[in-house]
């Protein structure tokens, strides 16, 4: 047996899937071989980690903090899933708010500022003279404003 | 509780059915974690990460595998993005420390070569079999970790891996094979600088 064969199977040594034979020529060359005998060693010390891990222990306080994390998962999904009618009313009402809003302060700059009700008038005045003079019964509609002049 | 009783009080956001999910399957969760990212600390934050994917999507969950292969999938998977995420972040870090001490024109590689007869031996004997099990390919990795640490049957590991029996041999006996290759030239090396 040479070398090679114990590097390759240092897995299969410590897990004893060697053949009666194969593992009586492996622990004969072990004990010929210090190099290999070093090998062995270091890989089996470096491996006793993974025993050593399977007994360590979570924090026993990790399910606490699993089942807060969910709890409050919960209230933001229940937050989030509002029953149909107010999802959609919701908005709705936002809406037909500001379509309040404009329209009160629409009316309230034409209140209060004299030129834009002056030009109201002035097209009201306009539409008065036109109605009086019955342009529409002997005139063209293209030569309206002509028979106005 | 059943697992379909499980499943539906799950659905149904039933507190009973959240404490007995967390209740039955934290241990394996943060342990099956813990074997991946080696931190107990990450394992746990890990796990809340677990249960609360396992909250979303459980109205997703088929019935084709079990429960608890289907916990373990999302634990490995969790896993696997969290060392993604940790190589990202040592390869930032690595750059930002190379460009601070080559312009304070200090050396790079001696300082933190391991060795094995520190004062920590055993936080270095942790070091060198993380480091070799974290440069195995992600599907030698997977199978080594739940055959090895998990002590699975290769029939749950393929389940949980979505392969064949024969395809998860094949993945443990090359990652035995690269492990044994990896760690022999980190002894051989660990020798030559001892000399």
């Amino acid at each position: 047996m040479d070398c090679s064969f114990i590097r390759r199977n240092l897995f299969s040594y410590q897990e004893h899937q060697l053949s009666g034979k194969d593992n009586k020529e492996f622990e004969a060359h072990l004990h010929s071989c210090s190099e290999c005998s070093r090998i062995v060693s270091e890989f089996q010390s470096v491996t006793s980690v993974i025993e050593l891990r399977k007994t360590e222990e979570p924090n026993p306080f990790a399910g606490t903090r699993i089942i807060q994390k969910l709890e409050s998962e919960m209230e933001s999904t229940r937050e989030k899933t509002n029953p149909l009618y107010l999802r959609i009313l919701q908005p709705l009402s936002v809406a037909a708010l500001l379509v309040i809003a404009v329209i009160i302060g629409f009316s309230i700059v034409i209140q209060r500022e004299p030129g834009i009700s002056a030009i109201i008038n002035h097209q009201q005045d306009i539409q008065a003279i036109q109605s009086d003079l019955n342009i529409q019964d002997f005139v063209d509609e293209d030569e309206t404003f002509f028979a106005i002049k | 509780m059943t697992e379909p009783e499980l499943v539906e009080g799950l659905i149904n956001q039933n507190k009973i059915a959240i404490q007995y999910l967390v209740d039955h399957y934290q241990k394996d969760v943060i342990k099956t974690a813990y074997y991946f990212v080696a931190i107990m600390e990450d394992a746990e934050d890990l796990s809340q990460e677990v249960f609360l994917e396992i909250f979303r999507s459980i109205s997703r969950y088929k019935k084709t595998a079990s429960l608890s292969t289907w916990i373990y999938r999302i634990t490995v998977n969790k896993s696997l993005d969290h060392l993604r995420r940790q190589k990202r972040r040592n390869i930032f870090k690595q750059m930002k420390s190379f460009i601070q001490l080559s312009h304070d024109g200090t050396n790079i590689i001696s300082k933190d070569s391991p060795t094995l007869d520190t004062q920590n031996e055993d936080k270095e004997k942790r070091q060198v079999l993380d480091k070799a099990v974290n440069s195995l390919p992600e599907n030698q990795k997977i199978a080594f970790i739940l055959n090895k640490y998990e002590e699975m049957a290769y029939k749950d590991i393929a389940e949980i891996m979505n392969l064949s029996v024969s395809s998860v041999e094949s993945l443990l006996h090359r990652a035995k094979l690269n492990l044994q290759k990896k760690l022999v030239n980190y002894f051989s090396e660990y020798a030559k600088t001892t000399t």
